[in-house]
Order: structure tokens, then C-alpha cells, then sequence
């Protein structure tokens, strides 16, 4: 009875405390202030300034960053060009990006919006855009829209059309993901951004977008993706918003508990300013990165100077040949338009008045408009979210559009295992989950491949991402999907329905019906022994269980026949996975790594051997959707090792601590990757 | 089958060889479609054995559809993974559509085997070599006497008492009985056919050829026709545009000029036989009613 009445009393002060939250929000509403902000940036350019040890920001640019210039320090150029104008001379940093360009083709669309922020090579920018976006990745799509947006025209199609295609991929929950399943909250973020100025005619489908990021925000304010929190995601959350002329700082959507998703990506902040991408980890350049533009973006929105990708046109730069081989043509018709015409049919819906308010008052644009914070976007659209379902994906995503693409392009750290699929088969036997279950949250449920482990690890890790988790938990916990069940219980109603044929078409023989059972029996054997998972469990990432780990590194790459076949399958840069660490428990093999990758990173390999459960004899026919035979018929996967072609089916291939893993495609049986 | 029994051999084995062709090259999912809708028109009123060929082409589509997914993994809307191996959407659909495209073809098949009787055969290649038409003849012959020939000495067997169906291994002895008999009675055949054949004086001088077919204009219409639609899809296809991908998404119908006329055409190809056979008995009807 005591007992009763003392948990009574703490569902009672528990419910009181959610009910009181807000008032709670009001009173630790102090993470950050806005007036931190510009310190802040100023913080991360002061360390990255001390790092490269240079004397100023100037030599900084002129120097480190013109060395990396298309490769890790576009994203840092771009933040200080918007944030600082005309303040410094792009010049150099611009002659080395074009030089990049001379040598490399990644990232075109990445490297033309650089240009476009200058004021450089508007031919370039041109024949980026021109030629359809056939086989356009999202993130290529995204880029074109940002430029098209500061009024680059494309031969061949409207920004209306992009628009649309980018609409059109939009996952079933309101969001957007580069591979297929449910969206994720980075790439959801980065469409938001470069559909904000189209608001007028795409309105509802972004408020839903902004729905689900609110729902998706932990209960801290942080951002997860694939199942970690991390600040790169808050970054494209904080960019997202602030480019729509939402404050992440005070719009109520988007603090959980007192805490924005500023605060949630300031925990990675380090002493020296910059940022870490995992809490304890070491400076990196993606995460530093992400979070400049992030805070630089949330600075523009105080100072009315408009989105962080709407471009100062009035910054003109001048590209020096460095090496006098490749003269600079202008020949081709620069398809900018004077910047005094801000009312052409592409920039007509533009309502939000970003682009027009910078256009028209130029690096001037000091007055503080009346800010769009109060603006009424709260209404976050009840009819696209209650379309969530836990059918598979309904459109077609690709999943080609690798880190290559995206601006992470540094490695990415993720902590990978294909342990817990050892743990499959009890789980496979969950009580049944009902249609209306929550949306497929691929990027934050890991507590119920847990559920069944006992180690102290495990139940750490749960604990952890219940935190983040139990805002969510209001629908229901997540199990897996009992999809084994219904498998068995199909094969079962199949034999009832043979027998059934038997009975009635007279062929009343035991020994008719002893076949049909035994064919049911057989069948159900192979499916109790199989792993089976629904793809919204398959397609996340695992935690790591097994005590003793491997942390190895893979990279996929398709650069022997780079840009030949379609964009999406043999992409122009041949990355196909740029290289990716990977943590696997102790004894996996290649093979397992692969796996991981499919799991997390998206990838989709093809295993054309027929077992079972036994994966030793693994072979790899197909990497997202490039096949051996498909380059003369000597073509075909190889793995290396170290550098070592290995001799063992990938299924056989032992890993060891800090092995490198390559994944190159060969068009006569390896002699081309020598 | 009235008007395709009535036309001159050589022009059904044309359409449908152009049929044929275009069904089994095109791979496009809309013109596999539009060939098992015409097949069936052209079938489903005069075929023979229709529900066996039903069943079967049905059972051979929908087998194709469940069990690719299980060896091709291409694609990229995955519906189950198991064992680590994506069962896709796609591979689905392209079984699918490889199945239709099958059942397509053999439902064309089954109207060519009802049209083209033996004779038909022989007049169509008869000249060109009379010996190998004479095999052809004799081989298509050979498959129905042999299922004669199992009958009545099952038959026979039964009769006598020695066949009993109650155990499954005792059916198994008497199938083994019957097979052994058969094969005796083929190697009979064989001598005894070569025997008769060499008394009639085979191999004795050159062999000629009878037609009991003549060429009327109808039937240069109805090549016309074929040849002129067949040629207009082969070139529409040539100028490419045509062209459906299932992976790594299915690509869909681009709705290009090209891919349009393709399927335009080849759906005029398909039914404008079973249009000639409907014309047909609306004359008929017709006549009827004069009378």
C-alpha cells in the first residue's frame, strides 16, 4: 500500500514537472544569448587563424585555405566571405580554387556556389548548371536551386522545375534523406535552406519539414543522426531555420527543455573555439566548419542581411592564372543577371524579401529590418504528418549521393558494429506493432536492440539514448517490427490455402496433404534459421556491444570508370564512399565492414552468393548498382587490404585494428588499379 | 481461328515472327502488357486447352515476380532484408514484367500452335529444303504418337490387371513399366518407319513440294500491314529514347515522342490481328442476318 501510494505520488510530481516545462523553459532559457554569437564566430576564425598560424585572417585565406581550397576549407571561405564581405581580398583563395577545379571535378555544384559567393567565373557556374538535372543527386539539386536562387539561370530548365524534382523526392514523413527510408535530419535541413525563398509557393511542405525537425530535436535541444548526437546536425538545423527567418534562439519549436539547438551544438564546443564531432573528441574540420556557417547564419539573420546563402553581389573578384597553361576564357555569354533586376519571373515568389533586401541595400544593409521571428509559421501542417506509416519507402531515393556530395566531406567518424545482428533471432518474435506505430525514426532508436543484452554497456547505452528519446516515447516505444512472424504465418496460409485446392478439387490423398506440410515445414525452417528485418530496422545504425572492437577504414571506388555510365552509379569524382571509419567487433570480416556500410551509410551491395546465414562465401557482384560484366568481361569488384589485393573471399577476410579497407572497381581484373 | 486459318501460311508465320521479335526484344514493360492483351484476344476466343495455358502462364509470371527478388538484389526500395540481402521493389516488378513478357510469348505461341498446323509448316518450308521439312514434319508428329502411345499401353495395362495406383511407389513401378514398353515400341517404330519409307522409294531421286495454298491479295494486305508496322517501331526504336530502366528505380514511361510511337505502334501490331478476326465475324453475323 505505502508502495502504491509513494509511485502515486511520483507519477504525480513527474506529470506536474512535464505540464510546468515551460515555465522551467522560461527559467533556464539563458544557454546562450544572442549577443554571444558574433563572439562566438569571431572565436572560431581567431583558433582556426592560430592553427594555421597565420598572422591574419587575410593570410589565413591567402594561405591555408587557399591550399585546401576545394577540399576542407571551402566551407570556411564561404562563412567568412558572407560574414565579412568585402572586408578582405578573396582574390588568391578564388586563383586556387580554380586551379582546383583544373585538377579535380568533385563537387561541382559546391565549388560553382563558392564562385557564385565571389563573384568569380560565371561561366563556370554556367556550365555547371547547364545540361538538365537528369540523375541529379539531392544535394546536386540543392546546390543548383542556392545558385539559381541568386539568380543563375540554367539552359535547359526553370527553378521551378528544380523545385519540384526536389519536392517530388520527399520521403513519406515530410523530410528528405539521401538514400532510401525514413529522411534524415541533416539533408533535411540542407533542402530547407535552399527552399526558403521559395516559401510562397512551397509553404505547406516546409512547415511540415520544420514539424519534423521540431519533433526529431532530443530533449536536450541536440540533433541526432544515425543514432548519435552530433553538432553537425544541429548546424544544418540552426542554418535551416535561420535562413527561413526563424530564431533558433527563441522560437519555441525548436527548445526542448530551455535548450536550443545553438546550445545543444555549443556542448562540442571546445577551449580553443572550434568544435569537436563527438563529446571528447578532437578538433574537427567538418564540425568546425558546419557550426561557423551555422552561427554566422544566425548573425546574418540578427543583422538583417538575409539568408546565408543569399549572396552579396557586390563582391567582384578577379581570378589570377597561376600557371599561365589554361588562359581564362569570357567568351561564353555570362548568364548573371545585373543584380538591379530583382524582378524576374525567378525571383517573383520570393515574398520573404531576403534576396531583394540585399540586392537593393547591398554591403550597406545595416538597417535592422523587423525580423521574421514572430512570423506565424507554427502551423506544422497535422495532415502531412499523419501520413507516417511503417510501409517501406514509397518514392525511390538515391543513395548514391554519398558524403561526396554533402559538405561532410572529411571523414566521417561513425560508430559502427553488426553485433547486434547476432542477437537477432529472440528479438525477431516481439509482440506485433500496430499500423499506426510512429514514423521508422531510423537516427535515434537504439534501445531495443539492446533490450535483450545484459551487459553493463548495453544498459549505459540505453540509458543514454532514452534521454534524448522519451519526448518521442509518448507514441509508443519502437520494436522491431515482427516481420518474421508475419513471414511464417504468410508461408502457413499459403499451405491452408493448397490444401484447401486439394480438398475441394477432390485429390483427398494424406499423402497430397503430407506434401503441402512438408513444403510449409520446409520453408518455415528457412525462415526461422534466416535473419529477417524490416528495412526501417535493418537501415540504422547499431550500437556497439562486443567488448573488444576493430576501428578500420573503407572507401569505395568506382574511378576506373568514373563519369562513364549514369551520374548516379559511376559518379564523374569515382567516389562512391569516401572513406568512412567503421567500429566492428573483434573477428569481423570485410564482408561485416560492407555490411556496416549498407547498414549506415547507405550503401547497397550486391551478394549474388546463395547461402543461408553462412556469409564466408561472399561475393560481391554489385556496388550501388555497378555490376561486375558491366565494363567488358574482365570487370569487377576487387578489395584491397593496406594495399594488398587480398587473396580470401571478403567473407573470410579477418580484420585487424586500423586496416584500410579499398573497394575499387576493375575493368581487367585488377591490372588497371595497379 | 477462322480468319487466320484462312490466310496464306507464309503471311501468319511473318506476323508472327514480328511479333515475336518485337515482344522478346523490346524488353519495355507497356509493350510486353499490350502483347499478352492481344495474344489473349487473338486466344482466348478460339484457343485450345485455355485454362491449362492460362494457369500456366499465370503460375510463370507470378513465379518469376516472387523468386527474382531472391537472386537479384539490384535496386534501391527495399521492402525485406534478410539474411543481409535485400529483397527490392524492383527486382519484384522486373520478374514481373520478365514474367509477363514470357506469358505474352507463349500465349503467342499457343495461337501459332493452333493456326500453324503441320501442313502449314511444310507449305512454308517445304521449298526451301523438302527434307528438312519432312523432319520437321515427322518430329512434330513424334511428341503427340508418343502421348498416344503411353495411353493405350496404360491403358492396356490397366485392362490386364497388372497396373495398380494405390502406394505412390507402386504407381512409380507401373510409370517404369509403361516407359520401358514405350521405348520398345519407338525402336520398333523406327525400323518399321525407315523400312516403309525405303520401300516407297525415299532417297530414290529429288523430292518436290505440293502447295495447297495460294497467295491472295488479302494476304499481301495483311504482310503489308506487318511489314509496314513492324518497320516503323524497328526504326522508332533505333532513334532511341526507348527504354525502361528497373534499376537501380524503375525509370518510368518518359512519355518521349519516340517511346509514345513505339508503343502506339506495336499496339496496332499486336491487335490489328485479332481486328482482322473480329471484322470477320461481324461480316458473318451480318451475312447471316441477310439471309
Amino acid at each position: 500500500m505505502k508502495k502504491r501510494l509513494l509511485s502515486l505520488l511520483f507519477v504525480f510530481i513527474l506529470s506536474f514537472m512535464t505540464l510546468a516545462s515551460p515555465g522551467a523553459l522560461r527559467l533556464r532559457a539563458c544557454g546562450v544569448s544572442s549577443q554571444e554569437i558574433g563572439q562566438l564566430v569571431d572565436g572560431i576564425i581567431e583558433a582556426e587563424k592560430n592553427a594555421a598560424g597565420a598572422s591574419s585572417v587575410q593570410a589565413l585565406l591567402d594561405g591555408a585555405y587557399a591550399d585546401k581550397a576545394g577540399v576542407t576549407s571551402d566551407w570556411f571561405a564561404f562563412s567568412i566571405i558572407r560574414y565579412k564581405g568585402e572586408k578582405y581580398d578573396y582574390s588568391a583563395y578564388a586563383s586556387a580554387l580554380n586551379a582546383y577545379i583544373k585538377k579535380s571535378d568533385r563537387s561541382r555544384e559546391r565549388t560553382a556556389l563558392l564562385f557564385a559567393a565571389m563573384g568569380a567565373r560565371p561561366d563556370y557556374i554556367a556550365s555547371v548548371l547547364d545540361g538538365g538535372f537528369d540523375g541529379c543527386t539531392l544535394m546536386q539539386l540543392v546546390f543548383r536551386l542556392h545558385l539559381m536562387n541568386n539568380g543563375y539561370t540554367a539552359r535547359g530548365y526553370t527553378v521551378n522545375e528544380v523545385v519540384d524534382e526536389i519536392i517530388s523526392r520527399r520521403k513519406s514523413d515530410g523530410g528528405w534523406a539521401v538514400g532510401s527510408g525514413v529522411s534524415d535530419v541533416d539533408v533535411t535541413a540542407m533542402v530547407l535552406q535552399s527552399l526558403a525563398p521559395r516559401r510562397g509557393s512551397v509553404g505547406e511542405k516546409i512547415d511540415a519539414a520544420l514539424a519534423l525537425l521540431s519533433e526529431r530535436q532530443g530533449r536536450d535541444g541536440s540533433y541526432s543522426s544515425y543514432g548519435k548526437v552530433n553538432p553537425e546536425s544541429a548546424a544544418q538545423v540552426i542554418t535551416a531555420l535561420t535562413t527561413l527567418g526563424i530564431d533558433p534562439l527563441s522560437d519555441s519549436r525548436f527548445i526542448k527543455n530551455g535548450r536550443s539547438a545553438v546550445d545543444a551544438m555549443l556542448d562540442f564546443r571546445l577551449a580553443d573555439g572550434r568544435f569537436a564531432h563527438e563529446s571528447g573528441g578532437g578538433q574537427n574540420v567538418t564540425a568546425t566548419s558546419q557550426a561557423l556557417y551555422s552561427l554566422v547564419s544566425i548573425e546574418l539573420l540578427r543583422q538583417g542581411r538575409g539568408g546565408l546563402y543569399t549572396l552579396d553581389k557586390s563582391i567582384k573578384v578577379t581570378i589570377k592564372e597561376s600557371d599561365g597553361g589554361h588562359t581564362e576564357k569570357q567568351t561564353q555569354p555570362t548568364t548573371r543577371r545585373p543584380a538591379a533586376v530583382p524582378d524576374t519571373t525567378a525571383k517573383k515568389e520570393e515574398t520573404t524579401t531576403k534576396q531583394t533586401q540585399t540586392e537593393k541595400t547591398g554591403r550597406a544593409a545595416e538597417t535592422t529590418r523587423p525580423e521574421k521571428t514572430s512570423k506565424p509559421d507554427a502551423d506544422p501542417a497535422p495532415g502531412d504528418k499523419t501520413e507516417k506509416k511503417n510501409e517501406p519507402v514509397t518514392e525511390p531515393g538515391t543513395k548514391e549521393e554519398t558524403a561526396a556530395a554533402k559538405p561532410k566531406n572529411g571523414k566521417k567518424a561513425v560508430k559502427a558494429t553488426s553485433a547486434a545482428r547476432e542477437e537477432s533471432s529472440e528479438e525477431e518474435t516481439l509482440e506485433p506493432e500496430e499500423t499506426g506505430a510512429p514514423a521508422p525514426e531510423a537516427v535515434t532508436d537504439g534501445e531495443e536492440e539492446t533490450s535483450s543484452g545484459h551487459d553493463p554497456a548495453a544498459e549505459k547505452a540505453k540509458d543514454k539514448t532514452e534521454e534524448g528519446n522519451e519526448n518521442k516515447n509518448e507514441n509508443g516505444p519502437e520494436k522491431p517490427r515482427p516481420v518474421k512472424a508475419f513471414i511464417i504465418g504468410g508461408i502457413w496460409a499459403a499451405a491452408a490455402l493448397a490444401a484447401a485446392i486439394v480438398f475441394f478439387a477432390k485429390k483427398r490423398k494424406a499423402v497430397n496433404f503430407i506434401a503441402i506440410a512438408a513444403a510449409a515445414a520446409l520453408f518455415t525452417g528457412a525462415a526461422a534459421i534466416s535473419d529477417v528485418k524490416a528495412p526501417e530496422d535493418y537501415f540504422k545504425a547499431q550500437p556497439v556491444t562486443a567488448e573488444s572492437t576493430v576501428t578500420v577504414t573503407m572507401s569505395v571506388s568506382c574511378a576506373t570508370v568514373a563519369g562513364e555510365g549514369k551520374e548516379e552509379i559511376t559518379p564523374s569524382d569515382g567516389v562512391i564512399l569516401p572513406e568512412t571509419e567503421f567500429t566492428l567487433p573483434s573477428g569481423a570480416t570485410v564482408y561485416d565492414c560492407l555490411i556496416a556500410a549498407v547498414r549506415e551509410e547507405g550503401l547497397r551491395i550486391d551478394d549474388s552468393s546463395n547461402t543461408l546465414t553462412d556469409h564466408s562465401m561472399a561475393y560481391i557482384a554489385g556496388i550501388n548498382g555497378l555490376y561486375e560484366f558491366d565494363y567488358g568481361d574482365l570487370s569487377g569488384w576487387m578489395y584491397a587490404v593496406n594495399g594488398d589485393f587480398a587473396d580470401r573471399g571478403c567473407g573470410e577476410y579477418a580484420l585487424s585494428d586500423g586496416d584500410v579497407i579499398t573497394w575499387e572497381y576493375t575493368r581487367s581484373l585488377g591490372e588497371d588499379l595497379k | 481461328m477462322t480468319a487466320m486459318d484462312r490466310l496464306n501460311p507464309a503471311a501468319f508465320l511473318i506476323y508472327y515472327t514480328a511479333v515475336m521479335a518485337v515482344t522478346m526484344f523490346l524488353m519495355h514493360p507497356a509493350v510486353s502488357l499490350l502483347s499478352l492483351l492481344g495474344a489473349l484476344c487473338l486466344y482466348l476466343p478460339f484457343g485450345r486447352r485455355r485454362g491449362l495455358t492460362l494457369i500456366t502462364a499465370a503460375a510463370a509470371s507470378l513465379g518469376c515476380a516472387v523468386l527474382n527478388p531472391f537472386f537479384s538484389h539490384g535496386g534501391e526500395t527495399v521492402l525485406l532484408v534478410i539474411n543481409d540481402k535485400p529483397l527490392t521493389l524492383e527486382a519484384f516488378l522486373y520478374g514481373a514484367a520478365m514474367g509477363v513478357m514470357v506469358s505474352a510469348a507463349v500465349l503467342w505461341s499457343a495461337v501459332f500452335a493452333s493456326v500453324m498446323t503441320s501442313d502449314k509448316l511444310i507449305y512454308c518450308f517445304g521449298r526451301l529444303s523438302p527434307k528438312a521439312a519432312l523432319t520437321l514434319s515427322m518430329a512434330l508428329r513424334f511428341i503427340p504418337l508418343l502421348i498416344r502411345q503411353a495411353k493405350s499401353i496404360n491403358d492396356a495395362q490397366k485392362v490386364m490387371g497388372i497396373y495398380k495406383d494405390e502406394t505412390i511407389v507402386s504407381r512409380f513401378k507401373g510409370s517404369v513399366r509403361v516407359f520401358s514398353a514405350l521405348i520398345s515400341r519407338v525402336t520398333e517404330t523406327t525400323v518399321i518407319t525407315a523400312d516403309s519409307m525405303a520401300a516407297r522409294g525415299f532417297l530414290g531421286g529429288r523430292r518436290v513440294s505440293y502447295a495447297a495454298f495460294r497467295f491472295r491479295a488479302r494476304d499481301a494486305v495483311f504482310i503489308g500491314v506487318t511489314a509496314a508496322l513492324f518497320a516503323f517501331t524497328a526504326v522508332m526504336k533505333t532513334r532511341g529514347g526507348v527504354g525502361f530502366d528497373f534499376y537501380p528505380r524503375l525509370s518510368g514511361l518518359s512519355g518521349g515522342f519516340q517511346e509514345n510511337a513505339v508503343i502506339i505502334g506495336c499496339g496496332l501490331l499486336f491487335f490489328f490481328s485479332s481486328l482482322t478476326q473480329g471484322g470477320e465475324a461481324l461480316r458473318w453475323r451480318f451475312l447471316l442476318r441477310k439471309i
